[in-house]
Parts: structure tokens; sequence; C-alpha cells
């Protein structure tokens, strides 16, 4: 049985802007989920939806079993925290933890026990007894996220809560939100529209687009085996290569035929009309000399020295295609060199429903495209 | 050569809190130079006394030669894009390049004729007539360039322009912004808190860090020589391990690795740290010569490349590795590219600098 699950949610604001279109989702306890999206995907409308906040046209939201719809958002033990944090300015760090437990009646001394278990695993303890305004930025969203949990609650929404935060911040407590994930085993909803955050802290991710899912899976799922263009192109940095193909049967087995190379290609379902391939481009060979394993002819526009790798704008036939190279690659200046791919399963796009060709092939589909043949 | 860009103890104090400290910098012609550090380092300040914003408290600004500390802002042909390119929705792209010349005065018949030259540099002939609000990602970055390009800007500023976009969408950008900075010979200053975006696009990279510069080089100075250990630590994600060591006759020992061989001559001896990348601390199933035994804890995905947390001594350090490589739980063998580690001395934070190889 899910903790959380989510039946059918659509939500339309005034002038008939659909904003949720019939979300299904189930998050089992203890998980870490992230909803990941660009802007106006409709993130932050399915939080405030589960927070009471926002109230959906349609569909259930249950948690541990009770039905949310009939509960007031201070009744639905559910804690949220915005990107924009907003401590109390006139409350030392420790009231501000405490906040939450006060307004739940709790007794002094429990207060006083739970505000230091908190402290101490956000290692905020030195901050208690000062005032917001002398926190660093990281200070403040980790106060504010101590105040978030101080209270349990059966489910953590957190919504963009490092956005606002210089990188080099982020990256510190992404990997504290982990931590404190594993330690409290609290079930956490956290939204994003920052893929890094997503792939690295997340159980699974539901990558969310005009309202809808387009993909619910493991980091692993969204990055290797995407099911649309739009996830391919939205997790990964720099997004999946996504080049036009021909197929075409060749000696029994099937290649890709592109601008600029041909490509075998792995176990797929039926060929669409019109098809593409994604490449990652950590998946692409490079050389500074042709080899079997770099037979296409392209040249290097550009290449970006990021320190621990390297990015290259490759021109390969008519497109511009990304690749990633380890620092001290052979290939070092722009110019001419070779490059080499195959097609992984899964990476077949059928252009015209825009999804990736999921399953693989079949006797019956091979009876019916008699020059199509699986590898 | 006269450069385009000098600044000379450039310094500015609100109510006796210095933002800015005695800041030199120069700019040559054509240079594409980042100021990168983490808010409130003073960065943005600088930028906003280069524009004319803010009045330095002292020092002077100069472009190419002459100084400009008491031109007015709109006559100091700098031209500046702000966050999230700020393009105007309802007004066409020809209507937003028109924007700023009108602003100056210019001529209709050399307004046209500055605009199709803009246009045409920047890809943007056959989008003139389309409103601002219907343009893609790519495309307002290019209107927001060229709208402020086509005033004939000596310098560009731009102030964290892609901070918040997706990141697909930002490394596209940055490789365009890249080809349109270099095909133009523009000179450019970049405001950033981002390494990624520093690291890609600069000539050189000014570090800051209270207000004043802590090391500026190029982007593979600024990586693989850090000065001091807070440019070490600032640069690179996920950030440098910084492991306690004991230095003698040119090794140094940690918890983990009983001699790293070190390429600095002269090494003090005594307790330092060394400062590992993640990238330079490889794990094998297999044990190697210098490997030491150790455990991963936990796993971060990164897409690409995984982050592999693993005990070293009391502490833990990062590791990157394929995908799948290895889970939570698993021993494996953890070696140190010594020609790539730092040693930063114990006693005041700076990096002891290896010969150049």
């Amino acid at each position: 049985m899910d903790w959380l699950v989510l039946k059918d949610i659509v939500k339309t604001y005034p002038g008939s802007v659909t904003a949720l279109s019939g979300i299904d989702l189930g998050l089992r306890k203890s998980e870490f989920f992230t909803i990941v999206g660009p802007t106006n995907a409709g993130k932050s409308t399915l939080l405030k939806t589960i927070a009471g906040i926002e109230r959906q046209d349609r569909g259930t939201i249950t948690l541990k079993g009770r039905d949310l719809g009939a509960l007031q958002p201070r009744d639905r033990k559910v804690s949220l925290l915005f990107q924009n944090i907003a401590l109390f300015p006139d409350r030392s760090g420790f009231e501000n933890i405490a906040f939450p437990l006060r307004v739940a009646g709790v007794a002094e001394a429990a207060v006083r026990v739970r505000v230091d278990e908190v402290a101490t695993l956000l290692k905020v303890d030195h901050l208690l007894p000062r005032l917001p305004r002398t926190f660093s930025g990281g200070e403040q969203q980790r106060v504010a996220i101590g105040r978030a949990i101080s209270h349990s609650a059966d489910l953590l929404m957190l919504d963009e809560p490092l956005t606002n935060l210089d990188a080099r911040i982020r990256i510190a407590l992404r990997l504290e939100f982990k931590k404190l994930h594993h330690e409290t085993g609290q079930t956490i909803l956290y939204v994003t529209h920052d893929q890094i955050e997503a792939l690295s802290m997340s159980d699974r991710i539901g990558v969310l687009n005009n309202g809808r899912f387009e993909q619910v899976g493991t980091p692993d799922d969204v990055y290797h085996r995407p099911a649309s263009e739009f996830v391919a192109r939205f997790i990964g940095s720099p997004p999946m290569n996504i080049l036009a193909v021909e197929l075409k049967a060749k000696n029994g087995a099937l290649q890709a035929v592109g601008s600029g190379f041909t490509t075998a290609v792995a176990r797929t379902g039926p060929p669409p009309a019109h098809a593409a391939i994604g490449v990652r481009p950590e998946e692409i060979q490079a050389a500074s000399r042709p080899s079997p394993e770099t037979p296409f002819a392209g040249e290097v526009l550009w290449i970006e020295r990021l320190g621990s790798h390297q990015i290259l704008d490759v021109k390969l036939g008519d497109q511009l295609i990304k690749v990633r190279t380890a620092t001290d690659h052979p290939v070092e200046s722009e110019g001419p060199a070779w490059f080499g791919f195959t097609v992984k399963s899964g990476r077949i796009l059928d252009q015209d429903t825009k999804l990736f060709i999921t399953t693989d092939c079949d006797e019956t589909d091979l009876a019916k495209k008699e020059e199509f043949t699986c590898v | 050569m006269t450069p385009r860009l000098a600044l000379k103890g450039l310094t500015k104090s609100y109510d006796g809190i210095e933002a800015v400290r005695g800041l030199d910098l120069t700019l040559a012609p054509g240079e594409f130079l980042s100021l990168l550090g983490a808010s409130g380092c003073g960065k943005s300040t600088t930028l906003a006394m280069i524009a004319g914003f803010e009045t330095p408290s002292a020092g002077t600004i100069a472009i190419d030669g002459k100084p400009i500390n008491d031109t007015p802002p709109g006559r100091r042909r700098i031209g500046m894009v702000f966050q999230d390119y700020a393009v105007f929705s309802r007004l066409t792209v020809r209507g937003n390049l028109a924007f700023g010349l009108e602003a100056q005065g210019v001529a209709r018949a050399e307004r046209g004729r500055r605009i199709a030259d803009i246009a045409a540099k920047l890809d943007l002939t056959t989008l003139l007539d389309r409103r601002g609000a219907s343009l893609n990602m790519s495309e307002m970055q290019r209107v927001a360039i060229a709208r402020v390009l086509v005033t004939e800007p000596r310098l560009l500023l731009l102030d964290e322009p892609m901070s918040n976009l997706d990141a697909g969408l930002r490394a596209s950008l940055r490789s365009e912004l890249k080809q349109i900075q270099k095909s133009l010979g523009q000179t450019v200053l970049y405001v950033t808190h981002d390494q990624v975006e520093a690291m890609a696009m600069s000539d050189r990279i000014a570090v800051m860090r209270q207000g004043v510069i802590e090391q500026i080089g190029t982007p593979h100075e600024i990586y693989h020589r850090p000065r001091t250990r807070f440019v070490a630590e600032f640069i690179g994600d996920p950030p440098i391990n910084l492991v306690p060591c004991q230095v003698a006759q040119g090794r140094a020992a940690t918890a983990l690795h009983e001699a790293i061989a070190l390429r600095v001559s002269d090494a003090p001896q005594g307790r330092h740290l060394l400062g590992i990348r993640p990238h330079d601390l490889k794990l094998a199933r297999e044990k190697s010569a210098g490997a030491a035994r150790t455990i991963v804890r936990f796993v971060e995905n990164l897409g690409a490349e995984h982050v592999a947390y693993v005990d070293y001594g009391d502490a833990i350090a990062a590791a990157i590795m394929r995908p799948g490589f290895a889970a939570p739980g698993d021993q494996l063998w953890a070696s140190v590219n010594a020609a790539r580690v730092h040693l930063i001395r114990g006693d005041n934070d700076q990096v002891v600098l290896p010969e150049a190889a």
C-alpha cells in the first residue's frame, strides 16, 4: 500500500488554463521522490494541492490511508517548505525551529529536546541563540529546513529550496538533503527545475511537463532510458543528441543512416516512419585519427574546457552535436576529428509521437515488416 | 596595447564596510573575463561601478586609457545585459533593437543600417518582425545581446544572465554566447557565481572573495594550479577533497595513503592539507601499487558520471566513477593521481605550487 496516493488530479485555473491534467502517482513510505520540470509545468500547483492551499477540480489524495479531501491544511500532517526562505526576522534560530511545535502545543521540555535534535542533525547549533539577519544564505536555508522538519509530518514537501542559492551552497546542501533523508527516513516530495538535484538525490523522479508526467522512474531510468524526446532533452547537461535517421536492414542487421554517419542499432521495436536516435554526449567516442570505433569525420568547432572534463561542439554532416571527453583527451583543439557511436537499446525516437520505442521486437512485428530484422 | 578596461585601486564602501577593496584589473580588447564568486563577494558592485550605476569611493575606471569616473552612464559606451535577458515582449525584435538607438538619438536611416547589420551577424534577420513574446530562449539571448551591441559598446557587461534557466538550455546558450563573442571580437566582462559558466566561456577568470581578487588566471590555471585553499575549494563539482596529511622527504602520508609523491621541490615538512579532486581519486576492484582499501558509503548520480562517497580515515571523500561501477557497502581499492594533487600549507592556506609541467 502506497504512503501517498494521487488519483486523477485535475486542476484548471480561470481562463481554462490547465495546470494539472490527470495526475496519478503513488509514493512509498520513506521514499525521496522528486518532481522535475520547466517553469509552469504544474509542479508547485501539485504541491499546493496536496498541502490543501489549492483545491483540485477532480481526483483524490490519500496520505497514510486518510483521504485528505475533507481535511483543512493544518490537519493534513504535511509540511511544506517554499523557495523563498521566510524566517521570522525578530525570532532567534531556536524560536524559528520551535515554531511548528509551539503551534501544536508541545510541552516546553519536549520542544527543547526536539529543537536540539534537529539543530544537531542540520549542524546549526551555533545559530540557535542568534537572529536570522546574522545568518548566511546557506545557514538561513538550513534553519528553514529545521523548521520544516521539527514537528513530525507524514510528508515533507520542498518547493525549489535551493534555487535562490549560490551554486557552491547548492552543491553542499544537495548532499545534506540526501543525508538528512537517509538519517530520518522521512517521506519527501521534492520539487525542482534542476535536473542535477533530481538525479543526485532521488529514489525516483517524475518528469512533469504541461500538467502531466512524461515519465516516472529511477534516476537511471530517466537518464539512460528516457520515455520521450522531452525527457531526453530536459535531463542531462548538455542534453541528449537527437539525430534524424533512416533505418535500414543490411545483412540481417539494422542500421541507422543519418547525416554524416551510419551505425548499428541495438534491439528495438517496429521502426517508425520518421525516426531519430538518441545519443548522450558521453556515449560518443572521439579520436584524432579514423579507426573502426571512430569512423565518422566531423569538425570540432569549439571546446569547453571545464577542468574535470570537456564538452566539444562538433559539426557532423549537416548537424551540430555535443561530445563529452575527458581532460587530456587527444582531441585537444578545434578542427577535423573522428567520431563513433552506436544506438543503444531503447534509443529509437518516433519523430511523429516524440516517444522512444520501448518494446523490444517480437515475432509478430517481424512478420509485418519483413525487411526488418532483430539484431 | 592600451587595455580596453583598466581598474585601479577600485574601492566601494557602504557605511564604513568595504564591499570592494582596492581592485586592480585590466581587460585586453576582445577578451572574455569572468568575475566569479559567491553572493556578497563584491562582483556585482564592481560591475555596477563600471556601468556607472554606483560611484566608487576610491580608485579609477578607464576605457581605452581614458578615465570615465565622471562620465555619466549613458555616455560610457558600455553595454549591459541583465539577468533573464529582459527582452521587451510586446515589441518586435526590430523594436527591441531600435530601443537603445532611439534613446541615443541616432538618425532613422543610420538606425535601419545598424539594425540590419547586427541582425545579420546574430542570425536575427528573419525574426525582425516577430514579437519578443514569441521567441525561444536562444533567440531571446541573441536579441538581448544584439540590442546592446547595436549601440556599438566598447565593453559588454553581463550580470548572471543565465542563472534562472534550465541546465540543458544553459549548456547550449553558453556555447552560442561564446561563438558570438569570438566571431565579433567583443570585449566581455561576465559576472557569475557558477564556476561551470566561468570555466566554459572565459579567456581569464578572476575569483573574488570579500571584495578582493583571490586569483586571476586562465580556466586551466584556476582549475589545475589554484593558489589558495579558497580557490581550490570554489572550483569543481563535486568539490575538492581536503585531506589532512603529514609531509616528510617530499612525500605526503594521509589516513589512507602512506606515501603520495609530491611534485613540489622543498615541500614543507609537517602537517598540511592535501587537495584531491574527486576525478583524481580512482576506485578499482583490483589492488594496484599505492592503492588502499576503502568502503563505499553512498552514491550520488550526476547523470554522465556518478560520485562514490568513500571512507577516508575518519572522514568521507568523493570519488568519480562510471555509472553503476559500485554500490553502497562495496569494498574497493582507492588510489590517488599524485600528479594532480595540491599541497595546501596548514599555517596560511596557500597552495605550494608545483613546477609547471
